[in-house]
């Protein structure tokens, strides 16, 4: 135990948008990391995982709050961490060494130089490629070059962000591997590794903590002890008995069993970004597989990430065609009549349902009241940047324009960018 | 369909009117002109120094300039389409273009005037034809590179889509070729256009021989102003022509600019979407929607004709056609080099090695200003690394790039009358700025994550600038003095021979050779000289430049 080494005390982050409005990245982050611990920071897309890790390392200041390394206040660049990129950064004018060179900040002779330079070539793998050039590199070895640059400079801290999303899963597999046999048999003044990833087994095969975040706004949800041993097999029941434990942490927050307490006003809430086709994709999986998927399989079958397939799920909830307890996806009688019918009723069950969601009823509202029948595609941007600051207003609104559209109930000119409603008459 | 023409023929807006009056003034504004066009010709048109007459001179240089675009704009449409789907074409038009890039205009001026003087021999339309020609030649060469880049690069999915769907070459040359070619045919016109003002001026007020040629338009306007002495006609001259290019800036490339973004091949919505008030302007006339939507009505009925797919895009070449091919080109280049040597044939040694010498010494100047220049090179980067700063001034040294130089020229002798060396001066005035963008432009562009890692490495402020923004701006470094260099030769045909106030200015050098030349009707030496310098400069292109592109785009642009 002892004094963590990185302490963020009520950290914030605010982004100024264009017209004013602040968008909230981080809010009151109270975070502690203890030495030799490698620590994921893991979310969905958006949730601030970058952001966090650029406050970690100074790289960006909090609008609130401090940080704390080693028990002394952090103002800009940390010295004693380096960091390691999701698409590289190398310098495409340098050779192999020249950009591992730069990573050497001490100031030593030449000979001394090319010496640590050979020793971390050796123990990364790159033989051969010291004159090369990074375009003439594969992803995986860019990537090498990536970690040599950082380790070179005799880091505390080693912070990689997203460091193998841009690779192919087998070079990601033998990568991730080589930088545990790599921590595991130790280097010298090297005591964290914090690693940013939006994938939930490489969090658990890597870390010892895994810190979760949630989106809207970012802020931690929980922080997970991971003590499975080294070594880690991804098969193991222990493995996935925990994967599981994180994804229901995860999905708790995104999809809550707990029923929302109907107020006065329904509460307005944006709909998922998901299109009809993906939805009535997502209805046809579940009538192959009896009407009940859980999320981890249903992913899987429709061939879409996590994220998306939580989308498209909830989506799907708003219109009543399934119910999502805990994390499986189920039909719900709706959802099988839908699926049952015929193209022209599809669309009639598809315009009674959509018009029970609050946020069309209120779109509908606007057009009615409006001068000529019309609103612009600007001005109902603006409104949904208004109510939903943390959403993006224009996948916003092509997902409401599209369900709307299908539904039959909207119509939409793309060239004078005009919403209106369906006029009776063909 | 139906339902969307009956629902708006009736509504009216204010932007109906706005539209309807810039309509009527168009009209208005082309009846004056064919007018002028077929009156008799006037050699020397008189300038009044009234600022009211300025405001119809503005109009008319104006119009030269939007005239000579509309040519630019044909020529590279069908010249680099030729030259992008013919084999053949290609081989002839690609290096003939490189050379025509890199020839200094302005020495043809004499040539081309005369040329159209003699074809019409009674109107005005000759002497407007020559200015506009010339501006033509500054603005189309570029513009037609970026169209035939643009064509060789069309990915291959787009043209089978097109095949597929039995598209005839002309629906694919205007739905797909050009839409794809939008983006860079809409900047490099807008840097084009820029470029031509500074030929509009000089063709505006021209002195061959005895001879002085004066058209109306703002060129002239400060010319004549200039010779009177008329302080204040100059300055109004100076702002009249900055809001002249603020005013297309914002009316005419602004809204262009906005509406080709649709055509940008980027999956993703940027955030920083061009805006154009003008556009909205357009866009919301109920007018314009009308003539729109029943222009779209006729053409929405496809014609579905399955078309066997045939092999190759491009014709498989055969041995022969290349024998005849090369024999050909052959034949006329050596009866052009016959000619030629007749042409020259009296022309002594002596003489010769003159126009070499001169040559020579405008060369140093060229390379005085280019080196000069290079304090473009640090202010670029701090502000191109600044996105704020760079999104507030690139606007404004796109403006001051685009004002043409000349204008101004003659206050600087008057300051500076020693021409042998304030000339150099002259000829950074107009081209250090295209160094100045072009390094902005690469500095902006440095992706972030470097910079992220740059900090983390913990450069000082020199590793910095060596190891980060200067590679990264070398590419576009070097694009920029190309251009200035082209720019200042340019310029040395107006920079070594001043007339200002009665008195003449000169500086030794192929430019004042060129006007000395022109002044005293001697043709051959003048087509020497021309030839000399404009061989100069393609070898120098072909020997150091190019390669220097090549080799820097290499190795410092990122992928």
């Amino acid at each position: 135990m002892g004094v963590p080494i990185i302490e963020l005390k009520d950290v914030s982050v605010k982004f100024r948008m264009s017209g004013g409005a602040y968008f909230v990245g981080l809010e009151s982050i109270n975070l502690k990391i203890d030495p030799g611990k490698i620590v994921a920071i893991l979310g969905p897309s958006g949730a601030g995982k970058s952001t966090l890790l650029r406050i970690i390392t100074g790289l960006l200041k909090p609008t609130s709050g401090s940080v704390y390394y080693k028990g002394k206040l952090q103002l800009g660049v940390n010295e004693h961490m380096a960091m390691v990129f999701q698409n590289f950064a190398l310098f495409p004018w340098k050779t192999v060494s020249e950009n591992i060179a730069l990573g050497i900040k001490e100031d030593i002779d030449p000979e001394e130089k090319k010496k640590l330079i050979a020793n971390i070539i050796d123990m990364i793998g790159l033989e051969g490629f010291e004159d090369v050039y990074p375009r003439e590199l594969s992803g995986g070895m860019k990537q090498r070059v990536g970690f040599a640059r950082a380790l070179v400079s005799k880091p505390e801290v080693l912070c990689m962000d997203e460091p193998f999303s841009a690779l192919d899963a087998l070079t990601a597999e033998n990568l991730r591997e080589e930088i545990l046999d790599i921590w595991s048999k130790g280097i010298s003044g090297l005591t964290n590794v914090i690693i940013v990833t939006h994938n939930i087994n490489e969090a658990v095969y890597m870390a010892d903590d895994i810190v979760i975040l949630t989106s809207n706004p970012g802020s931690i949800k929980a922080i997970y002890h991971n003590s499975l041993p080294f070594p880690r097999d991804q098969k193991s029941s222990a493995f996935l008995k925990t994967v599981d434990t994180i994804y229901n942490v995860l999905t708790a927050n995104i999809m809550p069993d707990i029923p929302e307490i109907p107020s006065e006003k329904e509460k307005l809430s944006p709909i998922p970004h998901a299109g009809v086709s993906e939805i009535i994709g997502l209805l046809e999986v579940l009538d192959d597989n009896k009407g009940q998927l859980d999320l981890f399989d249903l992913s899987d079958e429709i061939k879409r990430d996590f994220g998306t397939t939580i989308s498209i799920a909830l989506a799907a909830e708003m219109l009543g065609f399934v119910e999502t307890p805990s994390h499986d996806v189920i039909f719900t009688k709706l959802g099988k009549r839908f699926l049952d019918a015929d193209v022209n009723e599809r669309k009639l069950i598809f315009k009674e349902q959509i018009l029970k969601i609050p946020l069309i009823k209120i779109i509908f509202d606007m057009i009615v009241k409006s001068e000529n029948g019309v609103i612009t595609r600007e001005e109902l941007e603006e409104f949904l940047s208004e109510k939903f600051p943390n959403e993006n207003p224009e996948e916003l609104f092509d997902t409401i324009i599209n369900f709307a559209m299908y539904a039959e109930v909207l119509d939409y000119d793309s060239r004078d960018e005009e919403i209106s409603l369906i006029s009776q008459k063909v | 369909m139906v339902r969307a023409i009956e629902k708006k023929i009736l509504h009216f807006s204010i932007y109906d009117a706005v539209v309807v009056a810039i309509l009527a003034v168009l009209t208005w504004g082309v009846i004056e002109l064919a007018t002028r066009w077929t009156g008799t010709i006037v050699e020397q048109a008189t300038i009044s120094m009234s600022p009211v007459a300025l405001i119809g001179y503005t109009l008319l240089s104006m119009s030269r300039g939007f005239i000579a675009y509309g040519f630019s704009l044909i020529f590279t449409l069908t010249y680099g389409y030729a030259a992008a789907r013919n084999r053949y074409a290609e081989r002839l038009l690609i290096p003939l273009l490189d050379i025509l890039q890199s020839v200094p205009v302005l020495g043809f001026l004499p040539g081309v005037l005369l040329a159209m003087i003699a074809i019409f021999p009674h109107s005005n339309t000759g002497l407007e034809l020559a200015s506009i020609i010339m501006i033509f030649t500054g603005q189309v060469w570029n513009m037609t590179f970026s169209f035939y880049q643009s064509l060789k690069s069309i990915p291959r999915d787009l043209i089978e889509a097109s095949k597929i769907y039995g598209f005839s070459k002309w629906k694919i040359f205007w739905n797909v070729e050009v839409p794809y070619s939008m983006p860079g045919l809409v900047w490099n016109s807008m840097m084009s256009m820029a470029g031509g003002w500074f030929f509009l001026v000089v063709s505006e007020y021209f002195s061959l021989g005895d001879k002085t040629f004066i058209l109306p338009g703002v060129g002239s306007y400060m010319g004549v102003a200039m010779d009177k002495g008329y302080v204040p006609g100059e300055i109004y001259a100076i702002i009249a022509m900055m809001l002249m290019i603020l005013a297309i800036d914002f009316f005419f490339w602004r809204p262009i600019v906005a509406w080709a973004d649709k055509f940008k091949m980027d999956e993703v919505a940027s955030e920083d979407e061009p805006k154009s008030f003008i556009l909205k302007v357009l866009k919301s006339s109920h007018v314009l929607m009308f003539f729109r939507e029943l222009a779209t009505l006729k053409r929405f009925t496809p014609k579905l004709r399955p078309k066997v797919i045939s092999g190759d895009y491009q014709k498989d070449e055969s041995k022969w056609g290349n024998i005849l091919f090369y024999s050909i080109v052959g034949l006329i280049f050596f009866l052009g080099i016959w000619k030629l040597i007749s042409f020259f044939s009296n022309i002594k040694g002596s003489e010769f090695l003159t126009i070499l010498l001169a040559d020579g010494v405008t060369g140093l100047r060229v390379y005085t200003a280019v080196a000069i220049s290079l304090w473009a090179l640090p202010v670029g980067i701090i502000i191109g690394k600044n996105m704020k700063l760079s999104k507030r001034l690139q606007p404004v040294v796109q403006m001051i790039a685009s004002f043409p130089a000349p204008m101004i020229y003659p206050w600087f002798v008057l300051l500076f009358p020693n021409l042998q060396w304030s000339s150099v001066i002259l000829m950074l005035l107009g081209t250090q700025w295209y160094i100045l963008f072009n390094v902005i432009a690469g500095a902006s562009a440095i992706p972030n994550q470097l910079k992220e890692a740059s900090k983390m490495l913990k450069f000082t402020k020199k590793e910095l600038w060596l190891n980060l923004y200067i590679p990264s701006v070398l590419p576009y470094l070097i694009t920029g003095m190309i251009t200035a260099a082209g720019g200042a030769w340019n310029a040395s045909i107006v920079a070594e021979y001043m007339v200002v106030g009665g008195h003449t200015y000169t500086a030794t050098g192929i430019g004042y050779l060129i006007n000395v030349f022109t002044n005293n009707n001697q043709m051959n030496l003048l087509a020497l000289s021309v030839i000399v310098m404009s061989m100069g400069v393609v070898t120098i292109n072909k020997l150091m430049w190019r390669p220097l592109q090549r080799w820097s785009t290499e190795k410092f642009k990122f992928d």
